[in-house]
């Protein structure tokens, strides 16, 4: 007897520690993973879409998406891991979240957005988005990403205070990575200043733009490189040594100004005046950059859509990548206000255009007259239409790539514990071995 | 029932929760990821994963970065831990002291010994100041082709203590009276060694040929406490591969691995027992 009660409570445990593996079935509604701390904000964003689904019987409430919610980064990339690999995991995830979306473009772990549109009869019509935005989905011939917004690389540079060091060139104009002597010589000019603020400056952004996850390169072993490291890591001691005692950043000038928003957010801060934001308009002049060449415009993907190739309801999921693309959705996710859900420029060009009237209060249709608009915001809409290429990354949010694989060697480059050309060499290793592997 | 038949019985019924235990996380999750390793995405790809992972820069890396740390560092183990246990045994008085001594490091936490190596060996390290110091330039033990022997060096400083601990209980197996008849005869110690020590401990030299294996294949926390995830290309490792392709996300590519890594190990522990018999008989 005494036997056989062990073997039935032996038996009982076994079958309780594995009441926890569910299959996944069809749920109520979509789900995405996100922090605890992020929620609200991702909340915010859904919210629009969730209101939507309600409106319409064949969406309904299985169409919403639903929070699945983590305490820390590490237990959300676990469990993310464990279930994609299971053949689960969320329907929803967004370029913010720090994944390493082109291993997984790679390894077709996304729907392609363009037949997962065919499940509601929907097609994306091109010509009604920006075109080159648009192509930074498409990886493999397969469009895995849906831009909603992006936001072009530009920096705001203090007019006054250009003049003051004699830098004088003209709105529109690219800051490369090769202008590090012009760099120098503004950092050496004027004590007292900061030469940066915003998120432009940090050197694992600068790296990633060296390197070309799509065709598997990278130029790591070039003067241009080398210099922009070197310019990057004394303008990281520089603003270091200016800031380290002071309480409030903005009390110290700054010569440059990099914001990472669209024309909206743009002509909101730069174009109307703002206690936050001392001086208006013609205070700011408006350059390309930091970027490789002079003659690129690059543009970034502020908020990006990919549906999770195991998705138990693609028909859900193509009524939200429907509901993304509308000119309904972009405009909400780009309020001129500054206080928009996500920020950037909608890639959808009607809702660009609207967005644009909204900002300067214009009166009228969409045929309106660019000149009525602000000279600052015109120079940036001359840049923002005319993008050449568009990364996938905001490009200030540290990447998977820029914190996992880099970001021990770079740390210790900036830390002085190792040399330039040691640096150069673990990075280049590291990022081979990621690309290949 | 005979009483035979209802105590097998009770025998499968204890091993029961053990059993669906194994075949629950380990059997079922490899056959899975042996059914994985023929798709890419959704379809099936046949050998396409087996394919690309042998053309793979990064997995021949591991591979050979495996096998040559596999094939130095196991034996220069064992070698030097039977002849540390050899000489420990010739002088009994001092034995136990070295014995205990060649322990720490097994107790040592990985983080505590990874510092201690750092503190020799890095680019401003004891060993470079002392070589800078005697005028030679410094040599960067970490980031070179060194980081190997490094990692061979850590490896076989880490276990040496508990082989030769080993070693040692196989040696003292050795019935006395055949090493003294041996001597009487006229043997040399070299002879007494390979003639009589060697082929009486067999099954102790296979344990500790397992424990050497199992130990070259956990050596990963060094690595990845002294490199990060992202090594230098001349200590990249297989479990680097599988780590980093888990993270990254990459299953096709994982399962294929896995699989090749699991079908490597099972080969060279088959390799070790069929010897371990060979021996025996």
């Amino acid at each position: 007897m005494k036997r056989l009660l062990s073997v039935l409570l032996s038996l009982l445990t076994v079958s309780l520690s594995l009441v926890g593996c569910g299959v996944r079935e069809v749920g109520e509604h979509l789900t995405f993973y996100c922090l605890e701390s992020e929620k609200t904000f991702y909340q915010t964003l859904f919210n629009g879409y969730n209101s939507y689904c309600l409106a319409d019987d064949d969406r309904g409430t299985q169409a919403q998406v639903g929070f699945v919610t983590f305490e820390n980064e590490n237990e959300l990339n676990a469990k993310l891991s464990a279930e994609l690999m299971s053949g689960g995991g969320p329907d929803v995830m967004l370029t913010g979240q720090r994944l390493p979306f082109e291993k997984m473009m790679n390894a077709e772990r996304f729907a392609d957005l363009d037949k997962l549109l065919e499940e509601i009869g929907e097609k994306i019509d091109l010509d009604n988005y920006e075109e080159k935005v648009m192509e930074a989905g498409v990886w493999n011939g397969k469009r895995y990403i849906l831009p909603v917004t992006f936001s072009v690389r530009t920096i705001f540079g203090e007019r006054k205070l250009l003049k003051e060091l004699g830098y004088s060139e003209k709105a529109g104009s690219a800051f490369t990575y090769s202008d590090s002597d012009k760099l120098d010589s503004l950092l050496k000019s004027k004590d007292g200043y900061l030469l940066y603020r915003g998120g432009y400056v940090d050197p694992s952004a600068m790296i990633g733009d060296f390197v070309d996850f799509k065709n598997k390169t990278f130029d790591f072993d070039t003067d241009e490189f080398r210099n922009a490291l070197e310019s990057f890591k004394k303008l990281s001691e520089y603003t270091k040594s200016k800031t380290e005692k002071v309480e409030d950043v903005y009390t110290i000038p700054s010569v440059f100004t990099t914001v990472s928003y669209g024309a909206m957010q743009v002509a909101w801060m730069f174009c109307n005046s703002d206690e936050n934001h001392d001086g208006g308009a013609k205070e700011y002049t408006v350059y390309k950059g930091m970027q490789r060449k002079a003659e690129d415009v690059i543009a970034n993907v502020e908020l990006g859509v990919l549906i999770n190739k195991n998705t138990a309801n693609p028909k859900a999921c193509a009524h939200l990548v429907n509901y993304m693309l509308s000119e309904v959705a972009q405009n909400r996710f780009t309020n001129p206000n500054g206080q928009s859900d996500v920020g950037g420029m909608p890639v959808n060009k009607k809702s660009f255009v609207r967005r644009l009237r909204d900002v300067t209060e214009f009166e009228g249709d969409y045929s309106f007259s660019i000149d009525k608009l602000d000279p600052l915001l015109v120079d940036y809409i001359d840049i923002a239409q005319s993008v050449t290429a568009c990364d996938i990354y905001d490009h200030y949010s540290p990447t998977y790539y820029e914190t996992n694989v880099i970001g021990r060697p770079l740390e210790k480059y900036l830390r002085g514990e190792i040399g330039i050309d040691k640096f150069i060499r673990q990075l280049s290793s590291a990022t081979k071995l990621y690309m290949e592997e | 029932m005979k009483r035979k038949t209802r105590e097998s019985v009770a025998a499968l019924l204890f091993i029961l929760p053990s059993l669906l235990g194994i075949i629950v996380f380990y059997v079922v999750p490899y056959v899975m990821s042996l059914w994985r390793s023929f798709f890419v995405g959704d379809s099936f790809a046949g050998l396409t994963n087996y394919l690309d992972l042998f053309t793979s820069y990064t997995f021949l890396l591991a591979l050979r970065n495996t096998a040559v740390f596999t094939l130095t560092g196991v034996p220069l183990l064992m070698v030097l831990s039977f002849l540390i246990a050899l000489f420990l045994n010739s002088f009994e008085r001092v034995a136990a002291f070295f014995r205990s001594a060649l322990l720490i490091p097994v107790v040592i936490p990985v983080a505590s010994l990874i510092s201690v190596w750092q503190v020799l060996f890095e680019d401003y390290g004891a060993v470079n100041g002392l070589l800078n110091s005697l005028g030679f330039e410094g040599v960067e033990f970490f980031n070179s082709g060194f980081s190997m022997v490094m990692i061979v060096l850590i490896y076989v400083w880490k276990h040496c203590g508990f082989c030769v601990i080993l070693f040692s209980a196989g040696i003292a197996s050795v019935p006395k009276s055949c090493i003294e008849s041996a001597r009487l005869d006229g043997a040399a110690k070299g002879k007494i060694v390979t003639r009589i020590i060697i082929p009486s401990i067999t099954p102790t030299t296979f344990f500790v040929l397992l424990m050497s294996l199992i130990y070259s294949f956990k050596i990963y926390r060094e690595v990845f406490a002294l490199f990060g995830d992202y090594p230098n290309e001349n200590v990249y490792f297989l479990q680097n591969f599988v780590n980093n392709n888990y993270y990254n996300l990459n299953y096709p590519r994982l399962s294929a691995a896995s699989v090749v890594l699991s079908v490597f190990i099972i080969a060279v522990l088959i390799a070790a027992f069929k010897l371990s018999k060979k021996r025996e008989v």
